[in-house]
């Protein structure tokens, strides 16, 4: 049997990039979930309708991007870990300025355990608004295809 | 020719919901980034340097404290801000060691001292708590990158607290009477204050972790708490 490497690596070259969209979103809003009070937007506690909102959105944004639906699910799932490393990533920053607050072994498990329900979360809310993204694209393309007919 | 390149004409308003959706994205985070930096730079970077001196008002002609007399310490909690944002006390607790020279002497005294080990670690300084209580009423502003201090003058009189009024007096006195003046008694501060962190709000939840009041609250503390 071959197997078109190119082709398989092109693929998944393209999940990626599908999947950067809602890994952006994952990895802010679980951060922001954390330190309400120290990121943007600044907020006493963290707003579960805003996160759900750019969780949502980007979700949407994600699966608009994939040409097909499993290709938007697939992305939708693999947005998590990239969503979580972003998530880590960003808590270490002030490590990249020299500044230490937190034992940096400790970091993931932290976000892990006090951005739970955003991780959580985000994993019907990225198949959701895969299937939402994909709507809006077929609709967009059947209204596209008279005009280009027309030409 | 698959389904993608078929599109790959039409694809551009996809990709300008992609790059606007990655900027906007890219917005926040760095927002976020930025103040979570600023905030980290204040928690590492904030110090406290804490000075007192203690003088006694009334001294009788021999040099001693009277029983009318008062011993008053002047403290002044100064904190250092190096970082970007602003800095508003809340509390600050003081204590205030007077090295009870008596109890060293060997003479047997009535109240109850710290033992504290020597510096060099061969014996053991006796010490009494004359001032301890806290002060919330400040409010003093600690600006960014630079500093601010709480004023604090403390008075012991035999009114107020008999108990340590009585102690200072005898302490006082039993150095005058080495020849030594009552100023020459050593005294140990320790200072613990909190701060908060300017624009970072508290958490209003009843649920919400202790982390996150850490956050936007500061502790700073020097010296040595010797009764923990």
């Amino acid at each position: 049997m071959n197997i078109d490497w190119s082709a398989q690596f092109r693929r998944v070259l393209r999940i990626l990039r599908i999947s950067l969209v809602p890994a952006l979103a994952l990895g802010y809003t679980a951060f922001y979930s954390i330190y309400p009070s120290a990121t943007f937007p600044v907020s006493s506690d963290a707003s579960f309708g805003w996160i759900l909102l750019v969780l949502f959105a980007a979700s949407i944004a994600g699966g608009i991007q994939a040409e097909y639906l499993q290709e938007a699910l697939v992305a939708g799932v693999a947005a998590l870990p990239l969503g979580f490393a972003l998530a880590v990533l960003l808590a270490f920053t002030p490590g990249l300025a020299g500044l230490y607050l937190l034992e940096p072994s400790a970091v993931p498990f932290f976000i892990a355990h006090f951005a739970i329900l955003v991780l959580v979360l985000s994993f019907p809310v990225n198949l959701l608004g895969a299937v939402i993204g994909q709507l809006i694209r077929d609709r967009f393309r059947a209204s596209r295809a008279p005009n280009r007919l027309s030409r | 020719m698959n389904r993608a390149d078929r599109g790959a004409s039409g694809e551009w308003p996809f990709a300008a919901v992609l790059a606007a959706s990655v900027a906007v994205l890219v917005v926040f985070m760095g927002l976020s980034v930025a103040n979570f930096v600023s905030v980290s730079q204040v928690h590492a970077s904030a110090s406290v340097e804490a000075t007192s001196s203690v003088g006694y008002l009334g001294l009788a002609s021999d040099g001693t404290l009277p029983n009318n007399g008062t011993a008053r310490a002047w403290v002044n909690v100064t904190v250092l801000n190096p970082g970007p944002k602003a800095l508003v006390f809340d509390t600050v607790i003081y204590k205030l060691w007077i090295e009870d020279l008596p109890h060293e002497a060997g003479f047997a005294v009535p109240r109850t001292d710290v033992p504290v080990p020597n510096a060099n670690g061969t014996g053991v300084r006796w010490l009494f708590t004359a001032y301890s209580g806290s002060n919330t009423s400040s409010a003093v502003v600690v600006p960014a990158f630079g500093k601010g201090t709480v004023p604090l003058r403390l008075d012991l009189r035999e009114q107020i607290d008999l108990r340590a009024f009585v102690a200072v007096q005898n302490i006082t006195g039993f150095a005058v009477s080495k020849g030594a003046s009552a100023t020459a008694v050593p005294w140990e501060l320790f200072i613990l204050t909190s701060l908060w962190i300017d624009g970072v709000p508290q958490p209003t939840s009843p649920t919400a972790p202790i982390y996150q009041i850490a956050v936007g609250r500061l502790v700073l503390q020097q010296g040595t708490d010797f009764e923990h």
